[in-house]
């Protein structure tokens, strides 16, 4: 059917006036008090832990950068899928775990179906990957992903292990408040992506599982740190 | 067994029938409402998000045709593809297309209960495409051949006994009951699908207009595979299912994610924008969307129009004691509970479905918990109320009312029928109760217990009191 057809039959059916409430004004915007992003780190953490996910907070990009490898050595990872230097809050990271040994392995996807599947199934046993992140949610623990040149959508989702780098600066209070700061937010991307935790499931008699598809773990490093 | 050539009444006999499977749906049904009450206790801004969430609804579907063209305009800017699918047929054509010009030979899906009422997966089978549900409630469900019982938990009326069954027979793996370890066979054995599929098929939980934006919302994160690993990503989306900005986008997020498991947030809300953009390291090279009409431009021009502004949280299906009680199967459609109930019959037709709309106590449970406050009630009574005028009511009801409205309006005779019905089934209750009743009456007695009438009826109370203690 075509478009003028399908829209004509309905508006046709509006005519009627069938619906309880004629409601042709949007709700009135909502207003929220100021904040302060460093108020929020602790709220952030405790959701955060409630949903699964562990955060570490450091106070220096050395620190972040430790607590990285450290998780890369305690996986015995030598290697990991993630974004570019330049979307990382911690300046020169790939280069660093580069020379410690764990080396980022380019995951860039080409177009022809039979090289696709190829890259697709290389990547599949790299252990962890590696993000920076747009923002994140307090009264959730949620982090906001927003994914393009030089920030892959697969490093949050393919391996069972994500590490992702939030800065303290970059808390809201909700998503309606991270939407209200960033309107084109889902404009700017093919995908953006507000992550709660690690992959789960209650499918299965309401037991939850996690790591049923997306990661199964999901570490969140909160750098509160000045600029450097 | 095919559910579908059962009567309502064989089908609702069958699930009483089967306890394990009744007390699965009712133990899940009853987890899901309590999780949500906690969420809510935790989350005082509910009741106010509720109230803006019917605004933003209300104001969607009112004017659907202007949203749907904004939205429609802008999937097309960011580089998809929109067809517009006025049924079933159209819908399913164009999907079967797409997967011949591509040279699909697997598909892989994640949940979409729209793709379950077109039965967009017969029709793909039968043009030779492999597909597989990535959802593992929907996996299980599709190795079980079996329809989902919940639009939510489409397994909530399994053990995990019965999984590990089923996966050891169809997956040959060795019996295991454990969560955890029939996740792990599940997560193995999708993986490789995921990352060699050549479509990927997904539902939509909101399009937004202003941006063509398509939300999509995952726990196991099977959602965000199906939309980025395969080279083809096909949306399929009820016509209704639009908002107009991405700030009520983050209103009704919160609203039907607490709704449906209370989480605050699911693991994945997704928010897809056009297909993978130059640059951008992954990502499906091409984005269909199908909007879909099949029967919902009709249910606009019905007294029941206003079920067109549900967000599919199974909130209603959760707390209704019919669900608790008869699970999802037994309504035979992809819809059940108090919303099944409704939108059933308003987008297929009363004449097939007619019985669905008495499947209810009218308790209000389901107005009561439903987070954009859809007045189910009121539309189950309006459908009642086009059914039996169009004589869909059977003989006996409709006999049995005529008798009752001829006793009702004399009330020396109601009052007599009163007063027996108060000796007889006091001389058959044991303790107040009566568990079985004799011949014809017993089907009512079968699954449920009723009470004595009480010795003195409600009239005679009122005039003792009138009389002597309370004189007004």
């Amino acid at each position: 059917m075509n478009r003028r057809d399908f829209l004509s039959n309905v508006r046709h059916s509006l005519q009627g006036n069938y619906l309880p409430v004629a409601q042709s004004q949007a709700p009135p915007v909502q207003s929220f008090s100021s904040f302060d992003p460093h108020d929020l780190a602790a709220q952030f953490t405790e959701r955060a832990l409630a949903v699964k996910s562990e955060v570490h907070q450091v106070t220096s990009h050395a620190a972040g950068c430790q607590r990285v490898r450290d998780i890369l050595a305690q996986h015995q990872a030598t290697r990991f899928i993630g974004w570019r230097d330049e979307f990382l809050p911690i300046q020169g990271l790939n280069n660093e775990l580069a020379q410690r040994g764990f080396q980022r392995q380019d995951s860039t996807i080409p177009n022809e179906p039979a090289d696709r599947r190829e890259t697709h199934l290389a990547l599949s046993d790299v252990p962890i990957g590696l993000t920076g992140a747009l923002a994140g949610l307090a009264d959730t623990g949620s982090l906001v992903v927003s994914c393009g040149d030089g920030c892959s959508r697969l490093s949050s989702l393919l391996p069972p292990i994500h590490i992702a780098l939030l800065e303290t600066r970059l808390l809201f209070p909700t998503i309606a408040h991270f939407v209200q700061a960033h309107p084109d937010a889902a404009r700017r991307t093919s995908n953006l992506v507000f992550i709660t935790g690690p992959s789960r499931s209650a499918d299965i008699e309401q037991t939850m599982t996690l790591g049923v598809h997306g990661p199964k773990e999901l570490h969140v490093i909160l750098i509160t740190a000045d600029h450097e | 067994m095919n559910m579908a050539n059962l009567t309502f009444h064989e089908r609702v006999s069958d699930a009483l029938a089967n306890p394990a499977a009744h007390q699965a749906v009712g133990r899940g049904a009853r987890k899901f409402t309590a999780n949500r009450a906690q969420a809510v206790a935790n989350f005082p801004q509910m009741d106010a998000l509720r109230d803006r969430a019917r605004l933003i609804r209300a104001r969607t579907v009112s004017k659907l045709d202007v949203f749907l063209a904004e939205f429609a305009d802008n999937v097309e800017a960011n580089g998809g593809c929109v067809f517009w699918a006025q049924n079933a047929a159209d819908a399913n054509d164009y999907v079967v297309k797409l997967a011949g010009a591509g040279d699909v030979r697997q598909v892989v899906k994640s949940k979409s209960m729209v793709t379950e009422e077109i039965e967009l997966n017969h029709a793909l089978e039968a043009a030779g495409v492999q597909v597989v549900e990535s959802d593992l409630g929907e996996f299980i469900i599709q190795l079980a051949g079996e329809k989902p019982s919940h639009i939510i938990a489409p397994v909530l009326h399994k053990t995990r006994a019965q999984v590990g069954e089923l996966f050891q027979e169809k997956l040959n793996t060795p019996y295991t009951d454990d969560p955890f370890a029939l996740n792990d066979i599940a997560r193995a054995h999708l993986r490789d699908i995921f990352l060699s599929a050549d479509m990927g098929i997904s539902g939509v939980n909101f399009g937004v207009a202003e941006s063509g934006t398509l939300s999509l919302v995952t726990n196991e994160g099977n959602g965000r595979f199906c939309t980025t690993t395969p080279r083809i990503h096909v949306a399929l989306m009820g016509m209704e299912r639009l908002v107009p900005t991405l700030a009520d986008l983050a209103t009704m997020l919160p609203v039907l994610e607490i709704s449906a498991t209370g989480q605050g947030l699911t693991v994945y809300n997704n928010l897809i924008t056009g297909p993978r953009r130059p640059g951008e390291p992954d990502g499906p090279e091409e984005l269909h969307v199908v909007i879909l009409d099949n029967g919902r431009s009709d249910a606009l021009a019905t007294e029941v129009a206003e079920i067109l502004y549900c967000i599919r949280c199974g909130a209603c299906m959760n707390i209704c004691p019919v669900y608790r009680s008869i699970g999802g199967h037994a309504y035979g459609s992809v819809y059940p509970g108090p919303l099944g109930s409704v939108v059933t019959p308003a987008l297929m037709g009363l004449d097939q479905w007619h019985q669905l709309p008495h499947a209810s106590t009218l308790c209000g449970a389901c107005k009561d918990i439903c987070p954009v406050r859809i007045d189910i009630p009121r539309l189950l009574l309006q459908l009642r109320d086009v059914s039996s005028r169009a004589d869909h009511s059977p003989a006996w009801l409709k006999t049995g009312m005529r008798i009752y409205g001829t006793i009702a309006q004399r009330p020396g005779l109601f009052r007599l029928g009163m007063r027996i019905g108060s000796v007889a089934t006091r001389l058959l209750a044991k303790k107040g109760w009566l568990n079985t009743l004799p011949p014809p009456l017993n089907g009512w007695t079968d699954h449920r217990a009723f009470h004595a009438l009480a010795k003195k009826s409600f009239r005679q109370l009122w005039t003792e009191r009138k009389t002597t203690e309370h004189p007004l």
